[in-house]
């Protein structure tokens, strides 16, 4: 019998010993791991030629030849090197809404690109649409622009952001929205309430956060395309890489087109807006030392968008012969993060962007350059119970018009472009009380160039007495300087003229919030619920006024208050069974408080529904096909009329947009899906658009002041308006797609 | 609504009230102490607190008294929060968050657990014999009855 050898070692990684290592000769049987101090040793039973393989979860699985002769003791050193980490996107089954920040005393709402899948949609304006207390609102029938709007408040008060810096303000929030497509998304979080303390104006109603994809997680490809019977196509293509070993770049692109004239409601103008955009996306991002930050975005969108009568070409572009409305936008986007190398957390995040329009409104132009930069230096520090945040900001705006928003106060004839300056400093500390208690505490001072210092206070606090049960009480100031020319699409459609009756103050506002959270489950169903209080006190407001004159809109300092105020519910449940549906409600009031002659007259804020519920249903059978069922309803809300004699109704219907879709994965790669948009063909009524067939008023006989009068061929007094709209003018669609993903 | 809405709640309540599991999962760092004491095979859960179903294996499958003797007895049972930020020791390799702008990160033990799949959700359990060697992965919800049969494919023929 031979004499036995022995294989002797260490096994070390980085230096340091690396305990339960295994080594295994697979040839022979036998195998050992190595001991805290990474030393084995593994007799030999016979001398020979082995392959000996060393492994260990989280590192390279290395294989040695081994030649020993009997009786031979040889050692070997080994150092282990890291196992490559691959990341991946991961799919949250059933969570596709996840509060994944309990913690926070600020109830932030996440929704994953998954949750916006169950009704495909173009671009995030209308995914929107499927959060609770969030609706995207369409301002006018002919050129199909919109805000967006947070527990009824309007647009110009949500701050959109893209990866926490103010890519779409001011001219943006009208015109931009539509540009940013689903695929670039990671996340986006919904803050309700205001958010100013930490993110300055604008940040009143609520905040919506989109956060882009990580280069690193992102697909190496992917490809989402879909069309309806419409003849709407959208197409996503991304795709990421790697250059050496520290640069990781990600490209995503989308194009919509709708170049389809439709008009089925017969007023003789297009039902939808035709449009025809692109939108091209590079992030960048660079592994540093300690994990430091750097990544760098930049994004280009152009979009050509038209809506009128049916006989419009381009070559009727601003004249007065054929109504339309054309829209040329195109926007440069940039955005950055640079983590300062030392030993504080101290990140600079920048962005600019710049926004040309080039805009007709039948025979009116619209012409506007707005630049914004923006540059913020934030300073992460945890001291004990404290996290601590600080940090300066400044943002500069630049804005230029062919109106007379932008000229000289005493000379109309000399333009003066708008530049805004807005310096800030903010503080913020949240501290743990107790393991049940946090408490958020903020301050931010602002200095506008035209308003002087503004202080802006936050507190927030979170009570969670048990694991599945959270209150949060929010409180705080938010503010914001108007600029009507940019945020209210009605001031623009050449319809209604413009009055602004005194120097406009800055709107603040005082909020309260209450909010409850809490989730149940037993081994059938899980149920989570949260059900929020809210109270908003504006002490100015400036509210378009458009039903003094039907022929103007006038602006004034608000001589009372406002209000917004309501409930909302929101109940998702999952089974243990393949069904999962979410539901949320929410009852509102938003109004407007004046005093005449000693007494208090409240006024419903114009187009504000009182209701809205939004709904989605998932079901997933056997053979992996979901069926997704989603919708919305909306109450009343209050129309502008033109004027006493208007014959149209002054509140609108209750309306629904329902949607289904079924979804069906092939392999590993490849998804398909269709359904039906608008499952109930609701479509508001064809008398939308006043006087439709006279857009330039050819037939209107007006007063001395300027009011339309009646007449036989007009005997509503009425003008032409587009501004009657509540809800989007297009019927029920098919639509069919497909995804691709190559990881 | 309201008056459903507390009917629900009182119904639940008892029963979330009682989803204190007598399981004690591991953290990953705590792995290294136990094998040595002495070699069982290993299942590493991971979960989120978002994650659903998560909650209510933990309501049901992690309160069947044959899975909580099992686990117990015969393995050593890891949970591993997905959302984690803090660096952590997992088998003598360091596991940090890596951000990859201001707002967005991932952990590397997440990814690396998680590994190159396409269908990845959570829960997500990774099933390992007693020398750490792969045996099977399963993500979504898990009965108790169907969570037996998986644990038990560590089982020595």
């Amino acid at each position: 019998m031979a004499q036995s050898a022995l294989l002797s070692g260490k096994i070390t990684h980085e230096g340091a010993a690396v305990e339960f290592a295994k080594i295994k000769l697979p040839g022979a049987a036998i195998g050992t791991l190595s001991d805290a101090s990474g030393e084995f040793q593994l007799q030999i039973p016979a001398a020979g030629t082995y392959s000996v393989r060393i492994s260990l979860l989280g590192f390279e699985t290395q294989t040695r030849e081994l030649v020993i002769e009997a009786g031979q003791e040889i050692n070997w050193e080994i150092a282990l090197t890291e196992a490559e980490i691959f990341t991946e996107e991961v799919v949250i089954s059933g969570t596709q809404k996840s509060v994944t920040r309990m913690e926070s005393p600020v109830l932030v709402e996440v929704f994953r690109p998954e949750f916006f899948r169950k009704n495909p949609t173009p671009n995030i304006f209308d995914a929107l649409q499927h959060i609770n207390g969030v609706r995207p609102q369409l301002n006018c029938n002919v050129c199909n622009t919109g805000d967006i709007h947070i527990n009824g408040l309007e647009g110009p008060y949500t701050m959109v952001l893209l990866d926490g810096m103010p890519i779409v303000s001011g001219l943006s929030t009208v015109y931009g929205l539509s540009g940013i497509p689903n695929s670039l998304v990671e996340r986006i979080e919904v803050v309700k309430g205001p958010a100013s303390s930490l993110y300055g104006s604008e940040a009143v109603g609520g905040l919506i956060n989109i956060i882009t994809q990580s280069p690193q997680k992102a697909d190496k490809l992917s490809i989402d395309a879909f069309a309806t019977d419409w003849q709407e196509f959208n197409t996503d293509i991304g795709g990421s890489f790697q250059v050496g070993k520290k640069w990781h770049s990600l490209i995503g692109t989308n194009y919509f087109r709708y170049m389809n004239p439709i008009d089925r409601n017969g007023d003789g103008f297009t039902d939808i807006t035709q449009q025809h955009r692109i939108s091209l996306f590079n992030k960048w991002t660079m592994k540093r030392p300690q994990q430091r930050i750097a990544s760098f975005a930049a994004r280009y969108f152009y979009e050509d968008r038209w809506g009128g009568q049916m006989n419009w070409t381009p070559a009727f572009r601003g004249g007065d012969s054929i109504y339309a409305e054309s829209i040329f936008t195109e926007r440069l986007e940039a955005v950055g993060a640079y983590q300062l190398p030392i030993r504080e957390k101290v990140l600079l995040q920048f962005s600019a962007n710049r926004h040309r329009q080039n805009s007709v409104y039948g025979d009116m132009p619209f012409i506007a350059d707005q630049r914004i930069g923006f540059a913020q230096l934030k300073w992460d520090k945890s001291l004990g119970r404290h996290e601590l945040l600080g940090g300066a900001a400044y943002r500069y705006t630049y804005y230029d018009d062919n109106t007379p928003a932008t000229a000289e106060a005493n000379n109309l004839e000399e333009n003066k472009a708008d530049q805004v300056h807005l310096p800030g400093l903010f503080l913020q500390d949240e501290i743990s009380l107790t393991n049940e208690q946090n408490l958020l505490l903020g301050l931010r001072w602002d200095h506008d160039s035209r308003h002087g210092n503004i202080w802006t206070p936050r507190m927030a606090w979170k009570w969670a007495p048990t694991q599945h049960r959270v209150f949060r009480f929010n409180t705080g100031t938010g503010f914001r300087v108007v600029n009507l020319f940019t945020e209210d699409h009605a001031a623009l459609t050449g319809a209604r003229s413009v009055e602004i009756r005194e120097a406009l103050n800055p709107e603040q506002s005082y909020h309260g919030s209450l909010n409850w959270e809490e989730r149940f489950f037993t081994r059938e169903v899980y149920l989570r619920m949260d059900a929020s209080l809210w109270y908003t006190h504006f002490t100015n407001k400036i509210q378009p006024d458009y039903d003094t004159d039907p022929n103007l809109i006038i602006y004034e300092n608000l001589d009372g208050y406002a209000i917004s105020q309501g409930v909302s519910v929101n109940l998702e449940a999952s089974f243990s069974f393949p069904l999962r549906f979410s539901l949320g409600a929410t009852l509102m009031d938003v109004a407007q408080f004046t005093e005449e002659n000693g007494e208090t007259l409240k006024e419903r804020q114009i187009l504000t529904e009182r209701f809205t519920g939004v709904w989605n249903l998932s079901y997933t059978f056997p053979w992996r096909m979901t069926l997704d069922y989603t919708g919305n309803i909306y109450g009343p809300m209050r129309l502008p009329l033109l004027g006493e004699l208007d014959p149209r109704p002054e509140m609108s219907p209750f309306w629904s947009l329902q949607n289904l879709q079924l979804t069906q994965p092939l392999g590993e790669d490849w998804e398909i899906y269709g359904g039906v948009k608008n499952l109930l063909n609701f479509t508001p009524s064809a008398d939308a658009i006043a006087r439709a067939f006279d857009p330039f008023d050819r037939g209107v006989s007006f007063d001395n002041e300027g009011q339309a009068i009646p007449t036989a061929n007009n005997p509503f007094a009425l003008t032409f308006d587009p501004s009657y709209v509540y809800a989007p003018n297009q019927g029920r669609r098919g639509f069919i797609g497909v995804r691709y993903r190559l990881k | 609504m309201m008056k459903y809405l507390s009917l629900l709640i009182w119904l639940w309540l008892p029963l979330s009230g009682q989803a204190q599991t007598d399981l004690s999962w591991l953290g990953p760092a705590d792995l290294m102490d136990s094998l040595r004491q002495a070699p069982k095979p290993v299942l590493v859960y991971l979960g989120a607190d978002w994650c659903q179903y998560c909650d209510m294996m933990e309501a049901s499958t992690f309160q069947d008294t044959t899975v909580v003797r099992k686990l117990t007895e015969d393995f050593y049972p890891v949970y591993w929060d997905v959302e984690s930020q803090d660096a952590v020791s997992f088998l003598g390799r360091t596991y940090r968050y890596l951000p990859t702008g201001p707002r967005n990160g991932y952990h590397e033990l997440t990814a690396f657990l998680g590994g190159k799949h396409p269908d990845q959700s959570y829960p997500l359990f990774l099933l390992f014999d007693e020398e750490m060697e792969w045996v099977d992965r399963h993500s979504g919800f898990l009965s108790s009855e169907a969570f037996i049969p998986f644990i038990q494919q560590t089982a020595k023929p």
